[in-house]
């Protein structure tokens, strides 16, 4: 089982690769058939990843949900399907390099972990560690098609609308105005803090009921607020002080190397409670 | 501009956000801070760590322990007092506007308050106890404040089968006033067992080392019990004693369990000497006889009026949040 996993692993990175390789191109050759190509490539790794989960899960006889590898691969396969959620819906397909550039970069990251399947610790056999990780992951999923969807907002310089031609490719391959960005960067914030608001409340139960202490100041629950508190602020300088444009694209990428230093940062170097590698 | 005004938004920000909105600033400051530079070292190591001076100035600002300091909780009662000001004014803007999305705003921060009163009075009220609970034995709680004394009947290990890591372990206890039995109840990681306001918690577990000091050559003796690798003071106080298992009865059952005992004088000097259970073995100028070595639960507990009060202000929060931000409700600024 683990050699099949350590194949589909290989597998998923490479193919991932590709349609990384295949949407960027699109940029220099206006050719619609390197769209066809990125949709089928996305769609082969996003089948992979999903078998790569499945085996996961099959091998260790419950969710992979328990350590740093198992969440990375699981981050990564939800950011993909929120960011193609996002793609359709709103028709994002040329910022697909960057989302699926991010993805790879949490595949190759987790190919660099452990993979051993060890028994869970008593902590860890509670029924929180369910709610308490799929928060966390739809968080982190949100958060992070939010910092792309913002990176892009940084690099547009004005608001054209491209792709004026009449084909179905063209029609989703548009980078959207600015503005528009924007809209979705905090309806994707909302919908991540949401989540990491759940995460915490998870996490501070079930810290009750195992430690006796529902808050600690442990490494990993101080960057957790800290992160907690830079989209607070967000939320609030937009829907009050009517903040937009530059800033909270600003804000969505600072806030997501919060989420990333939470994530993997505290795990290695400043271990604590949470250092479940 | 780093902050774009949008043309839009022509509503006038309230000061009481302004100054909350400062204040969690400031509280965000002081927690990445905290987040930055380790807390909870000893002074030493800060004063290795930034020098004789910066360090003194460190540790007098009491910037080693960040979130306990009385700026820390300052801020604290300042956020407290700015959010009950903006609760007030969304509780005005409800009444003449009955929106969803303005109601989730109000329970939003009606649940901060919340939870932000109850931490208080769990930081105030609040009171916990670590012990080290022999099988066995009853250890007496009474005089600390505490409801009841405990007894631990028995002490659970189970492992995944196969292996030696361990699942789950549990401790079957009795709660006694004096010699009336109160309860019996068992509790395990994750599983607390609750008792008229005190939880227990179970926490770790390991073994006790049981036995007597003699004092050479004037025969003082002094019983001890201390855990497996813990230190005690020696026989003339200055002396350090420690004793270590020299194989673990849980991974090695099939070993004889002997202790390993360490003297670390007062000049320096380094002595040690092999005990196994029943015997007894001479270091330094003392007699140490190791009685019996005992298993251990340990135990956290705990009494924490504000707990109920803080897991509700979350919950009302987390609906107001729900509500504030669902796609319903109409234009959604204040």
């Amino acid at each position: 089982m683990i050699q099949w996993e350590t194949i589909l692993l290989l597998l998923v990175f490479v193919v991932y690769v590709g349609a990384t390789i295949s949407f960027s191109l699109r940029y220099w050759m206006k050719s619609n058939r390197l769209i066809a190509a990125g949709l089928l490539l996305t769609g082969a790794a996003f089948s992979l990843h999903s078998g790569l989960l499945l085996v996961r899960g099959l091998a260790a006889g419950r969710l992979p949900f328990s350590n740093l590898y198992e969440f990375t691969l699981v981050f990564g396969w939800v950011t993909l399907l929120l960011f193609v959620g996002c793609a359709i819906r709103f028709r994002l397909l040329a910022t697909a390099p960057l989302a699926l550039s991010l993805v790879t970069l949490l595949i190759g990251v987790a190919a660099m972990m452990p993979r051993d399947i060890r028994p869970l610790m008593p902590a860890l056999r509670s029924g929180w560690l369910q709610s308490h990780v799929a928060s966390g992951i739809l968080a982190y999923g949100a958060l992070a098609v939010s910092a792309v969807l913002a990176v892009v907002m940084l690099t547009r310089s004005e608001d054209k609308e491209t792709g004026l031609e009449s084909d179905w490719a063209a029609r989703y391959w548009k980078m959207p105005a600015a503005i528009e960005l924007e809209r979705y960067v905090h309806g994707l914030i909302v919908f991540g803090f949401f989540f990491l608001s759940v995460l915490m409340v998870t996490g501070a139960v079930w810290a009750e009921e195992t430690w006796g202490r529902w808050w600690g100041w442990d490494p990993k629950e101080i960057w957790a607020l800290i992160t907690w508190m830079i989209y607070l602020v967000y939320l609030h300088g937009r829907s009050r002080f009517g903040w937009r444009g530059q800033a909270t694209a600003w804000f969505s990428a600072i806030g997501f190397l919060a989420v990333m230093f939470t994530l993997f940062g505290v795990t290695y170097l400043l271990p604590g409670l949470h250092s479940y590698k | 501009m780093f902050l774009n005004l949008s043309n839009e938004t022509t509503r006038e920000a309230g000061g009481a956000v302004r100054a909350a909105i400062l204040t969690i600033s400031l509280i965000l400051a002081a927690v990445l801070f905290g987040g930055l530079i380790p807390q909870g070292l000893t002074p030493e190591a800060y004063l290795d760590r930034f020098g004789e001076s910066p360090g003194r100035i460190f540790l007098l600002l009491g910037l080693d322990d960040i979130y306990r300091t009385k700026g820390f909780l300052l801020l604290g009662v300042l956020l407290f007092v700015q959010l009950l000001a903006c609760t007030g004014k969304r509780i005005a803007l409800l009444r003449g506007n009955s929106k969803l999305w303005l109601a989730g705003s109000v329970l939003l921060h009606v649940g901060l308050l919340v939870f932000l009163i109850s931490t208080a009075v769990s930081l105030w009220w609040g009171k916990s106890l670590m012990i080290e609970a022999p099988e066995g034995k009853t250890v007496v709680l009474s005089q600390k404040g505490l409801p009841f004394d405990i007894r631990l009947e028995r002490f659970l290990i189970d492992y995944y089968p196969g292996s030696q890591s361990v699942r789950q372990y549990r401790s079957e206890v009795t709660l006694l006033q004096g010699e009336r039995e109160l309860r019996r109840g068992s509790l395990e990681v994750n599983s607390p067992l609750g008792y008229e306001g005190t939880k227990i918690f179970q926490m770790s577990y390991g073994w006790l080392l049981e036995g007597t000091i003699r004092q050479l050559p004037d025969g003082k003796v002094q019983t001890f019990s201390m855990v497996n690798g813990g230190w005690l003071a020696g026989g003339n106080g200055a002396d350090r004693l420690r004793g270590v298992i020299m194989a673990d009865p849980d991974k090695h059952p099939n070993y004889k369990p002997e202790v390993a005992f360490l003297l670390l004088s007062a000049t320096g000097d380094r002595q040690a000497a092999v005990v196994s259970p029943g015997s007894s073995a001479v270091i330094g100028n003392q007699e140490i006889q190791l009685g019996q070595i005992r298993r251990y639960s340990g135990l956290q507990l705990k009494q924490d009026p504000g707990i109920a009060g803080i897991f509700a202000g979350l919950s009302l929060s987390l609906i107001g949040l729900m509500l504030r931000y669902a796609p319903v409700g109409g234009k959604k600024s204040i």
